[in-house]
């Protein structure tokens, strides 16, 4: 799909509301106390590949238009979840020496995040097989 | 308050940014992977560099690190292209994973240690 007007409109609210959803639930993690591990980043890229997964599944299957995902993919999705954190935190851990950490943190993200997209989008694909095209 | 729009400011801005990269590999390569690569590892280099040089000014740390590079760069992109039905093949979509973990974790670490 070409860039236009309504595709920049979609994609900055869907920006500035994933940021916002991280920036609030790194608030939550800051106030409740996180024993040095970066849970934040944890939740964020976690809970954003699962949604993904599930608008992916949805614009797919044609249930929604393929525009939704300027909003919900390139927009929310794309800003609630992070890669930069993600590498400065486990840069963080590493130079501190805590290796555990950072391979739980690592590994729990790609993996678990892994598991979650792929089966919220074929959920989501097979419930709505023969529906809708 | 003034922080948290600074962070949605940041994110609109930083998500357009990451769009318009992902949309030219698109039309270019017919795959979006090269653009979530180089926007993540760019983005991974930035924020190392944004933390080496802080503090920053009150509303401008948020607007940078949080909104602008955590809005740039995207984990639930990375992952729904290894996921997601297309021609890449099982091999290349292992390289990419390694190889964009691996990139921006050096990234980083270079973007926190040149500037020290």
């Amino acid at each position: 799909m070409a860039i236009n007007k309504e595709a920049i409109l979609w994609v900055a609210l869907g920006g500035a509301l994933g940021a916002s959803a991280r920036y609030g639930v790194t608030l939550f993690f800051q106030q409740s106390g996180t024993m040095g591990f970066p849970f934040e980043v944890v939740v964020v890229n976690i809970l954003g590949s699962l949604y993904l997964g599930l608008v992916a599944g949805l614009v797919s299957q044609g249930i929604w238009p393929a525009r939704r995902l300027w909003l919900h993919g390139a927009g929310f999705a794309g800003a609630l979840t992070t890669f930069s954190t993600f590498a400065t935190d486990a840069v963080e851990l590493m130079l501190q020496h805590e290796y555990v950490h950072v391979a739980g943190f690592v590994l729990t993200q790609v993996g678990v995040g892994l598991v979650l997209c792929y089966t919220a989008m074929r959920l989501v694909m097979a419930c709505t097989k023969g529906g809708s095209k | 308050m003034l922080s948290l729009a600074a962070v949605a400011l940041g994110g609109a801005f930083g998500s357009l940014l990451r769009f318009m990269f992902t949309e030219y590999a698109k039309q270019r390569w017919g795959r979006s992977m090269p653009a979530t690569f180089g926007n993540n590892v760019l983005g991974s280099f930035l924020l190392g560099s944004a933390l080496a040089i802080a503090p920053w000014p009150a509303p401008w740390g948020a607007f940078i690190q949080l909104g602008v590079l955590g809005g740039f760069t995207t984990f639930s992109t990375f992952i729904l292209e290894l996921t997601e039905p297309s021609d890449v093949p099982l091999g290349q979509r292992f390289v990419y994973a390694g190889a964009s973990i691996v990139a921006c974790l050096l990234a980083a670490l270079l973007g926190l240690s040149l500037w020290q």
